[in-house]
């Protein structure tokens, strides 16, 4: 080749051919493509429906405009999947419920083939002039004719090019205006989905699961340390209804009710008026989406503990990087001192045009300044983005590439802004723990008090008066109470356990030698004494 | 013309369910003193059978509110959305995909025999054929039933069809049972019935005295030529189809109705509402007793347009779609 030779750089069919094959993390996060399309149509309402508890069908089923026949041509013979550009021109917005379009390349629909071999397309499409027609497609990805990626990309004379990675039919139908919309199904479901959603039916009442995402929430993922404990079907509940555009659940499980929380310490009241907007905002695309019969909202219950120091920081940024506007708002909330559960909540959820990308994410972006294993478990947060960082955005989605100046910009200012709320929160739990730890030795001094007092059958006094001289009591005559001396410093769990073990021996020890007459009855009380510390106070 | 049914307008259909299927479901809940009863149903999209049944009492929700022992056996798998849909709320097990008579008469082959259902297999044949070996098993644990409304797509009475083979199934899967009520309903292709039961119809009059002497004393039967071509048709379904399959697999019936009603495009459906019970106490000629209860009493017949003018029957339709819509928003 010749030097200072010139040309353009371009992508291989085999490249798309993926899209059919697996590209998604999850299955929510292959529904959350299907319901996405669905959101772009200006549906209402998009249902999902998984044959549960056989899962051996899969339908989504919106009302939105449905698709025209050249788009599916378009879509399935002339370019190629991912050619059908959504957001041509300056569209950027549904022309109906004013929506901002969430998707690019048109390759959402191919999404489902993740899940089946085969699907179906039943479109009746009709738009705001009336205009309308009907179709019906099957799309086969896999069968006796149809040949393997790999297979392909072995072939000596592989180029790259053509790549056939399925086959269609289609049929023109009559439109049914009941039917408005696009419906993709499949009874042709891949084995390691349904072995997977199996796996879920041995969790304990699931065949008995609330039609309430509500409901589902507070018996399920808040009663778990992480959702995968859930199993993968409500596994697949929890994401789509923290991915999806929807607003949040009306009740505790939502942050607009943060400010009910008393004990709440905002940095910025500006961030309920935010929070409310935002939700009106989403309440206003009028958007719902059902999985299996539940109607899904984001159900953020926040704190998940009780006895913490909630703090709520509020942030927004909005200016140009590299000429291009980045706007973005959001929240963290901190839990002072107890870990977030379950564990899917921890970190940042980035919104994208209101939908999530990637889940929390317990890095914060990668966040590596400094080591804070323990504080980043009490953050969970979201980050509205409004304009900008789309080019970030990988094709699944569901990541973003991190060398983009947009991301690297909200990257910046989210760790800079996290150097504080760690700060601040370490100073909360040090003044916080200083507090408890005076709280607990009083607490664990009365219930010794209380246990001596009931196992000297009265003869406390006389316990006391010998006692004085013990290390590991600490008499006070002036109360006439005995109370024990817990200032050694702990060192981890069991040895704090070994050395209160230790003292409350000492204690039985002292107190029983002091009451009794005889050497079988200090045995008899030490044991007795002995028993009961051990009980009630470890 | 358009093919699309308006459910909510088809009054003829609505004539079967008010007069046919509901008093003889509830004639039976109430003579067998059955708590829940098991129902298995072709139904459409609009699953008013189920909420006509629901609605009188006859099936019932468990305390969560699932409608537990509905089974509904759905063709078309673009419909099976709007079923769940329309059943509130999404049953567990109950929509079993395929043709009712496909997963009736399904049998193993080597494509089939010993593969785990799960298999990935990549030729598309196989993976239907285990698909509909999934759901015939599924639908097989199922039976028996209390009540099975068999109304598919298609006509009963062609004996070489899969549909009758399927249909015949039926008597089998439910030797469990001690007795059965049956909804059948067949859509008929005049030519055809006129020419298979009449030879049925005089062969009874021979073979049997009381029906002889039924036919002489009335004057529609007296000839049968005269008859309508839908009363021939209804008659002999229940005569040389219900009854006969009766007598193969050793159960009695008892018709408690044969409906006849016209869809808007003019064309007749019947639908015959029928009891069964094991005859190991044999009345021994129950069969006589049905084949005259059949000719003296049935069928009723009902045109399109009468149909649309029978307020009664407009009212308890609405009466169902009310009922419907209620449940339906309890679950959203």
């Amino acid at each position: 080749m010749n030097s200072g030779n010139r040309g353009k750089i371009k992508v291989a069919d085999i490249t798309l051919a993926h899209l059919s094959r697996g590209l998604y993390r999850s299955n929510a996060t292959v529904f959350k493509e299907l319901i996405n399309n669905a959101y772009d149509a200006d549906a209402t309402v998009v249902r999902i429906d998984t044959n549960y508890p056989h899962f051996n069908f899969i339908s989504c089923v919106d009302n939105g405009v449905g698709m025209t026949e050249e788009k599916f041509f378009t879509h399935f013979d002339e370019n190629g999947i991912g050619s059908s550009v959504k957001r041509k021109g300056n569209t950027d917005c549904t022309p109906i419920h004013n929506r901002p379009i969430i998707g690019r390349l048109g390759i959402g629909m191919m999404a489902i083939g993740q899940l089946c071999h085969s699907f179906k397309i039943e479109s009746h499409y009709q738009n705001l002039d009336g205009v309308s027609s009907a179709f019906r497609a099957t799309v086969i990805l896999t069968d006796d004719d149809i040949e393997d990626e790999e297979d392909i990309i072995r072939k000596d004379n592989f180029s790259g090019k053509e790549i056939d990675v399925g086959e269609w039919e289609f049929e023109a139908i009559e439109f049914d205006p009941n039917k408005k919309g696009l419906r993709v199904y499949s009874s042709d479901i891949r084995g390691t989905f349904r072995r997977e959603m199996k796996e879920s039916l041995t969790l304990d009442g699931f065949k008995k699961l609330p039609f309430n995402i509500e409901e589902i929430a507070k018996n399920y993922f808040y009663k778990s340390k992480s959702i995968r404990d859930c199993k993968p079907y409500l596994e697949t509940i929890w994401e789509l209804s923290s991915l999806c555009p929807l607003p949040y659940s009306d009740n505790d499980l939502s942050p607009l009710n943060f400010h009910k929380n008393s004990d709440l310490i905002s940095d910025n009241d500006e961030v309920f008026e935010f929070l409310k907007e935002r939700n009106e905002l989403l309440e206003s695309y009028k958007f719902e989406v059902f999985f299996d019969g539940v109607s899904l909202k984001r159900s953020i219950k926040l704190p998940t503990e009780k006895d913490v120091k909630p703090r709520i920081y509020f942030f927004n940024f909005d200016k140009n990087i590299f000429e291009k506007r980045l706007k973005f708002t959001g929240y963290l909330f901190v839990q002072i001192p107890k870990a977030i559960k379950p564990y899917e909540l921890k970190g940042l959820q980035v919104r994208l045009r209101n939908v999530g990308i990637g889940g929390y994410d317990p890095s914060f972006l990668r966040y590596s300044r400094r080591i804070e294993t323990i504080r980043s478990q009490w953050v969970s947060g979201e980050v509205f983005v409004d304009e900008g960082l789309e080019t970030a955005l990988n094709i699944d989605r569901d990541s973003f590439n991190e060398h983009e100046e947009h991301f690297k910009a909200m990257q910046r200012y989210l760790h800079d802004l996290l150097d504080e709320i760690f700060d601040e929160a370490r100073k909360a739990a040090i003044e916080l723990n200083d507090v408890d730890h005076d709280l607990k030795n009083e607490a664990t001094n009365q219930k010794i008090i209380e246990l001596v007092e009931s196992g000297s059958k009265g003869k406390l006094s006389l316990v006391l008066d010998s006692l004085n001289t013990d290390r590991t009591i600490i008499s006070d005559p002036s109360i006439s109470k005995v109370v024990l001396n817990l200032n050694t410093t702990p060192i981890g769990k069991s040895r704090k356990k070994g050395n209160e073990a230790f003292r409350l021996s000492m204690l039985a020890f002292e107190i029983a030698k002091r009451m009794a007459l005889t050497e079988e009855e200090r045995e008899s009380l030490f044991e007795n004494f002995l028993k009961n510390f051990i009980k009630e106070t470890i | 013309m358009s093919g699309l049914v308006d459910w909510s307008k088809y009054y003829g259909k609505q004539f079967a369910r008010l007069y046919g299927w509901l008093p003889a479901s509830k004639d039976f809940k109430k003579k067998y003193k059955i708590k829940k009863i098991k129902y298995l149903t072709l139904c459409d999209v609009t699953a008013l059978d189920i909420f006509m049944l629901e609605s009188e009492g006859i099936l019932i929700r468990d305390k969560d509110k699932f409608l537990q022992d509905v089974i509904i056996c759905e063709k078309n798998e673009s419909s099976i959305p709007a079923i769940f849909e329309a059943v509130k709320p999404p049953l567990k097990e109950a929509i079993i995909e395929g043709k009712i008579e496909k997963l009736l008469l399904f049998e193993d082959d080597n494509d089939t025999k010993d593969v785990d259902i799960y298999t990935d297999v990549k030729s598309k044949k196989i993976r239907e054929k285990l698909r509909l070996k999934e759901n015939a098993i599924q639908l097989k644990e199922h039976f028996p039933f209390d009540i099975i409304n068999f109304d598919p797509f298609g006509n009963i009475y062609r004996r070489q069809s899969e549909l009758f083979r399927g249909f015949q199934k039926i008597f089998e899967f439910q030797r469990s049972k001690q007795q059965f009520l049956l909804f059948l309903t067949s859509s008929v292709e005049i030519g055809d019935c006129a020419l298979l039961f009449e030879e049925d119809f005089r062969k009874n009059i021979v073979d049997y005295e009381e029906i002889r002497i039924l036919v002489e004393s009335d004057s529609n039967l007296r000839n049968y030529n005269t008859l309508h071509d839908t009363v021939k048709a209804s008659i002999g379904i229940s005569k040389t189809i219900i009854n006969k399959l009766a007598i193969q697999y050793k159960w009695q019936s008892f018709h408690h109705g044969i409906y006849v009603y016209q869809n808007a495009h003019g064309r007749f459906q019947i639908s015959s509402v029928v009891e069964f019970t094991q005859n190991s106490s044999l009345e021994e000629d129950w069969y006589l007793k049905d084949v005259v209860n059949i000719l003296k009493n049935m069928p009723k017949t009902i045109t399109f347009e009468e149909a649309e003018n029978n307020q009664l029957i407009k009212d308890s339709l609405e009466f169902i779609e009310d009922y419907r819509s209620k449940i339906q928003k309890e679950f959203i």
